[in-house]
């Protein structure tokens, strides 16, 4: 729902002669231009080669509204009229008025402009994704061949929106690639069944010696071999742990099975001073299972291409087995960390040793070249003498660490041959000579497009593989490039959805189409595709219970995820990462992961139960796992898991405006800005958002060297009546939440400025536009709850706009808000909305 | 007096809502001017601070500003501009990716009026060598006339391999077998694009038409690629990835310390005449540069709010930038070109940013050098600013278009060119 205010997009898409627009300007614009501008903008003056003369004789036009346009930048900037003598000066009120109409007929022009229908859109990435994951039955995350796509252009947030979307050479040919690629992985033809092996991993494995000095990587060896102490570690390891005899790649993709014997040691019973240390024991010590997809991905420099498998929290001092199960591609290297670990242990790990272990402290390179420089005379054989004198340091630490025992890894785990994604492609046949090509490509023609396909339309795609055969080409190859074909068609990319003027409304197919990819981000299942044929996806019952049966399945994870990133801005997080000195925890404790899932969890739950909306903005509850919990500082959370808790008003954290998701991702990753999330509120949540700042006036230059706050730097800003009447509007709502700091940890006081002294405290009071005085985010959320149908209509509005791949339109009003009186009366729940507006004549219109 | 490119459409209006056709941007007259041949584009994400940017003086004597001290020993094969910016465009982060053709997407009414400066120069320096352009390091601001940003490659051996390695027998006739399959496989689709499209209303027909025409370039480009398949890459030592044999200290390929290695590669590939174009952007993002002295990521310090701690440590990592671009001119200087010119002479070198201030994102007073191309150097030029704009980057374009051989006279929001104080 943001506008740039600039027409110009929109003008191409404008024939000549076609009326222009219904929208009509209010006459006090003219009248306004009569009385202040004409004299010197007429046709005998035409000062700055401006001339307002068209615009009194009618002022609803294309030229108009460019005109239109600049008037309200001069407006805005207060250089028009010029402060001359013999000009007359408008009365702020009437100046701020004329704005106020000019703004609203540019938005509506704007809205009224564009075509009522979805434009053609084609899949976004992760549709494309989940797609062929359903179509060809394999896990497109792994191997991901999407990796390089182009980021989707989104429209405030949602990459559904087809007019935003763009394609280029560059992604159609990573289309042709990602395809083959896929392919091969789903197909197995001319293989054997894979045999399934065991790699039994020895903690020798993980030491590059036994003497296990001090290096940033402290692995030491038990003296017997039967584990390895491992004392470093965090989420983004730069020396992961790699088992040398896996470090060449498993040989064959599959489902893999990953056993662990591993503890804790030494997290509470160490002894050592913890400012020495440096290591944070207030969790267990957790074993992240990961695999690289490549050896490369282990390089330090890099965390492409890890995949983390699961973490388990150790006991302290008493092993126990960990299993998981995953699918690996072929080459992948299984590896593992103390996750939650102190990084890397180099500087804290040498101080201990020096301290408390004089006795295991060996000479280093730097060392001996400072004794060196200092003109202490010693040899390189002195040196590794005395090194070797000493004991190592594995046998004396005591420090916190994680120790693994013997760790065994199966697979791959073969339940049928061929696999199910190779049967449903070709069927059970493994020999590419008893293909039955027309037959296969019909079939998978049927699916990738999501409708019955006519024998003309197949046709050169039949014929296309005979002719590869023809000219050389294997069965096999030839079948491949004829997938291929099919996968890159835009009958598969994009989402047909008809002629207008051939019907107004989806047909079944169609319809069954956009329910999936609204509610599972994917193509439909078969029982979708039945209803559709049967004619069971027309009348309304029918579609409300195909819609219940759909949020039922796992696959609506998708809404969740998918709808909330673009609703709640929630992709912007990883956008701008908060620095890792400022707030360690965000990478150490994967806060971006759990903050994410916390809103999603929310947004499931709401759907789930038919709760209320309001808990959007109030819940007494909300999901969290350990990190977030010391995050928020709520206690007794333990474990990755996440649960819904209750939250005690002391915590601070009810509603969506208490989620550290919302507030990282209305932040910069530095510092916090009221005006960013009072415009978060106002788009998200009030469904009200400003308009855009006028391209002309300068942006404030943050100040922090003094005592100066952005309260009163926005005070300052707020002093200039260009700005003044938007940001009146925007601030306010931004102030309350300034209690939250970048990552959405709580705060009384900014940060302080340099080293000295305390930042200032932080006033959370505001004056609400309405001109009610709040006084903190508690007072901000019952301002919100006053506007509980404003949130409703915005929640409408977004969950169309999402589905549909357009905003609503005018013709849809009428329906929306009788919609919006039914779900009031059903007493406001999240499901009975979402079922509603997939119901909707405004969701089925084309 | 104040124009800007709506004013321009305002008076152009009806004619202008016809798109300008392909051909008639390459009517261009053969080039007769042209004393440079190649174009290298730098960019800073975050641009550059201003405080150690520009110059006080004006002229030839002016002091060298902190952060450009490197840059001292080019003073003369260099001009430093003050008040250059893109009217019409706002500020915030996306301004950075407007640096080469001063439009945001919401401004314009045809995605080709998004081609880049360095899009637009592969269109008429690029057909002769095996890569029209490279992009390199981090993008975002070099855009296709379809209007899309150009995808770019941070990895360097990548980037060498790219270049400078032929790929085995074996797996070029398996490219070949690719290239013929995928334009095999573009005709089908293409059939299957025509039926939609005949049944697809006006508005849909514009949609799919970005399609049709996405498959007309991957035809062009595996027609390329197909081209050079045969001919032989020049024959580089992969010394620049692994250093010398009697180096002791290891090529670290990690960003930043791959920015030199970056400048070497670029070196190579000009002079290889691999391509004529390529534009190299340092990304922004908040990682913690492993300098001496710098505490805090990088955008973290942009974000400095005047505090002369952290404008210091800001300073490290630009003049890092400012170093290493330094050394790249310095190459350029002792490498010779086929007809024994050193390169610098006839690659026309501009570095800057389209962001001005990082620390307000502004969008105003970008920091701006050209070096090289046989121009006229040696000068810090200020203009004036005249409320909110200063002097249109695109005449700076237009000088160096001009320059490079291409006759015209305008780019995107230009007014007019700055060949007085250059040529």
């Amino acid at each position: 729902m943001k506008i740039g205010f600039s027409i110009l997009a929109l003008t191409g898409l404008l024939g000549c002669g076609q009326m222009f627009s219904e929208e009509r300007l209010a006459p006090l614009v003219p009248t306004f231009v009569k009385n202040y501008c004409i004299d010197c903008h007429d046709n005998d003056v035409t000062k700055g080669d401006r001339n307002f003369l068209p615009l009194l004789a009618d002022p609803n036009g294309l030229e108009q509204s460019l005109m239109l346009e600049e008037i309200l930048d001069q407006l805005d900037l207060g250089e028009m009229p010029p402060e001359k003598k013999n000009v007359t000066q408008p009365p702020d009120q009437e100046r701020r008025a004329v704005t106020a109409e000019i703004r609203r007929y540019l938005l509506a022009l704007r809205a009224s402009t564009i075509p009522d229908d979805t434009p053609l859109r084609r899949l976004t990435r992760y549709e494309y994704k989940n797609t062929i994951r359903d179509l060809l039955g394999i896990d497109p995350e792994i191997n991901d061949a999407t990796s390089e796509f182009p980021e989707d252009q989104k429209h405030d947030g949602f990459a559904t929106v087809g007019g935003s979307q763009v394609i280029s050479e560059h992604q159609l040919g990573l289309y042709l690639n990602s395809a083959r690629s896929y392919l091969d992985q789903a197909l197995v033809f001319e293989l054997e069944r894979p045999q399934t092996k065991s790699f039994k991993i020895t903690p020798s494995e993980f030491t590059t010696s036994t003497t296990g000095g001090t290096q940033v990587a402290y692995r030491a060896l038990a003296l017997d071999g039967s584990y390895v102490d491992i004392a470093h570690g965090e989420p983004a390891d730069r020396r992961p742990n790699a088992p040398k005899s896996l470090l060449a790649g498993l040989p064959s993709a599959g489902m893999y099975r990953i056993r662990v014997r591993a503890t804790g040691m030494g997290r509470l019973d160490h002894g050592y001073d913890p400012e020495i240390l440096k290591v944070d024991t207030s969790q267990p010590i957790k074993l992240g299972v990961w695999f690289a997809t490549t050896r490369k991905s282990l390089e330090k420099t890099t965390t492409r291409g890890r995949n983390l498998v699961e973490v388990f929290a150790l006991k302290d001092g008493e092993p126990d087995s960990f299993e998981t199960r995953v699918w690996m591609p072929k080459g992948a290297v299984p590896f593992f960390n103390w996750i939650n670990g102190s990084g890397a242990a180099k500087g804290p790990l040498s101080r201990v040793v020096r301290e408390y272990h004089p006795e295991a402290d060996r000479l280093s390179m730097t060392e001996v070249d400072a004794m060196r420089e200092r003109g202490e005379a010693i040899t390189d054989e002195e040196v590794e003498k005395h090194n070797n004198s000493l004991v190592t340091v594995a046998s004396v630490y005591r420090g916190p660490r994680m120790r693994l025992f013997d760790i065994e890894i199966e697979g791959p785990l073969v339940d049928t041959w061929p696999p199910a994604s190779h049967t449903s492609l070709v069927g059970t046949t493994t020999d590419a000579g008893e293909l039955d090509i027309p037959h296969s490509m019909r079939q998978l023609a049927e699916r990738a497009f999501r409708r019955p396909v006519t024998e003309r339309e197949i046709a050169h795609h039949i014929a296309f593989v005979y002719q590869a055969i023809a000219a050389g080409d294997s069965e096999v190859e030839a079948i491949k490039s004829g997938f291929s074909a099919l996968l890159s068609s835009p009958k598969f990319l994009y989402l047909d959805e008809g002629d207008p003027k051939q019907r107004a409304n989806l047909s079944p197919y169609q319809l069954a189409s956009r329910l999936s990819y609204f509610l599972w981000s994917t193509m439909p299942d078969e029982a979708l595709m039945k209803a559709a044929a049967n004619g069971k996806l027309v009348a309304y019952k029918d579609i409300i219970a195909q819609v219940e049966r759909m949020l039922d399945d796992p696959k609506a994870e998708a809404f969740s995820r998918h709808f909330t990133d673009g609703w709640l801005r929630l992709d912007k997080l990883g956008k701008m990462p908060p620095g890792p000195k400022q707030f360690p925890t965000y990478l150490k404790r994967r806060l971006e992961d759990a903050m994410r899932t916390e809103t999603q969890m929310l947004v499931s739950h709401l759907v789930r139960e038919n709760r209320p909306i309001s808990d959007f903005l109030d819940a007494d509850y909300t999901f969290i796992n350990d990190n977030l919990a010391e995050h928020y500082g709520v206690p007794g959370v333990d474990g990755e898991r996440f649960r819904k808790v209750s939250l005690p008003p002391e915590v601070r954290r009810r509603g969506l405006t208490g989620h550290a998701s919302v507030l990282t991702a209305s932040a910069n990753g530095v510092e916090t800005s009221p005006v960013l999330r009072g415009i978060w509120v106002l788009e998200s949540l009030l469904g009200t958002p400003p308009p855009p700042p006028p391209p002309d006036v300068p942006p404030i230059e943050p100040d922090t060297r003094g005592t100066l706050t952005i309260r009163d730097q926005l005070a300052k800003h707020r002093e200039v009546a260009a700005c003044a009447d938007c940001h009146n509007k925007i601030d306010p709502w931004g102030f309350a939440l300034e209690s939250y700091g970048p990552i959405g940890g709580l705060r009384t006081r900014y940060p302080k400025s340099g080293n000295r002294g305390k930042g200032p405290v932080i006033d959370l009071s505001a004056s609400l536009p309405s001109g009610k005085v709040i006084a903190d985010e508690g007072e901000l959320r019952a301002a919100l709850l006053d506007r509980k149908d404003m949130f409703l209509k915005n929640l409408l509005h977004q969950l169309l706009t999402y589905g549909t791949g357009r905003e609503p339109q005018l013709v849809d009003h009428a329906e929306l808000e009788k919609l919006e009186e039914q779900i009031k009366r059903r007493g406001y729940g999240m499901r009975d909305l979402v079922t509603l507006a997939a119901a909707s004549k405004a969701f089925r219109r084309r | 007096m104040k124009t800007t490119n709506r004013r321009q459409f305002l008076r152009g209006l009806g004619v202008s809502l016809a798109l300008p056709s392909l051909e008639s941007l390459h009517a261009a007259s053969p080039n007769t001017r042209a004393t440079a041949e190649r174009f290298v584009c730098v960019s800073p994400t975050y641009g550059m601070y201003p405080g150690g940017f520009f110059p006080q003086e004006t002229g030839a004597d002016y002091l060298m500003p902190s952060l450009l001290e490197p840059l001292e020993e080019h003073r003369k094969e260099l001009s430093i501009f003050t008040n250059l910016d893109h009217p019409g465009v706002g500020g915030g982060h996306g301004c950075s990716n407007t640096f080469l053709n001063g439009r945001e997407i919401k401004d314009i009414r045809d995605p080709q009026q998004m081609l880049s400066l360095d899009q637009l120069l592969a269109e008429e320096l690029g057909q002769e060598t095996r890569f029209p352009s490279l992009q390199l390091g981090s993008g975002g601001f070099s855009w296709s006339r379809a209007g899309i940003q150009r995808p770019t490659d941070g990895d360097p051996t990548r980037v060498f391999a790219k270049l400078f390695l032929n790929e085995a027998s074996k797996t070029k006739t398996r490219t070949r077998q690719f290239l013929d399959e995928d334009a095999s496989i573009l005709d089908v689709v293409l059939e299957d694009a025509r039926r939609l499209e005949k049944r697809l209303s006006r508005n849909d027909q514009g949609k799919l038409g970005e399609y049709l025409n996405s498959i007309r370039e991957v035809e062009l480009k595996l027609q390329r690629r197909k081209d050079w398949l045969d001919v032989d890459k020049p024959k580089v030592k992969n010394t620049v990835l692994t250093g010398e044999d009697n180096d002791e200290l290891q090529v670290d390929l990690a960003y930043p310390y791959n920015t030199a290695v970056f400048y070497d590669l670029m070196v190579l590939a000009l002079q290889t005449n691999s391509t004529r174009v390529i534009t190299y952007g340092h990304p922004g993002g908040n990682r913690l540069f492993p300098f001496d002295g710098i505490s805090l990521g990088y955008h973290s310090l942009t974000h400095h709010g005047k505090r002369p701690d952290l404008v210091k440590q800001l300073a490290i990592i630009e003049g890092f930038y400012a170093q290493q671009f330094a050394g790249f001119l310095s190459k350029l200087k002792s490498t010779k070109d086929a007809e024994g010119r050193p390169l610098l002479d006839t690659t026309t070198v501009l570095f800057g940013s389209g962001m001005g201030n990082a620390s307000s994102h502004s969008s105003r007073n970008l920091p701006i050098i050209a070096a090289g191309g046989g121009m006229k150097h040696g000068k810090h030029h200020r203009f004036d600013r005249e409320g909110r704009d200063g002097r249109p980057l695109s005449d700076l374009f237009v000088t160096l278009l001009q320059q490079l051989g291409v006759e015209r006279e305008e780019f995107s929001t230009s007014q007019s060119n700055l060949n007085d104080l250059l040529t």
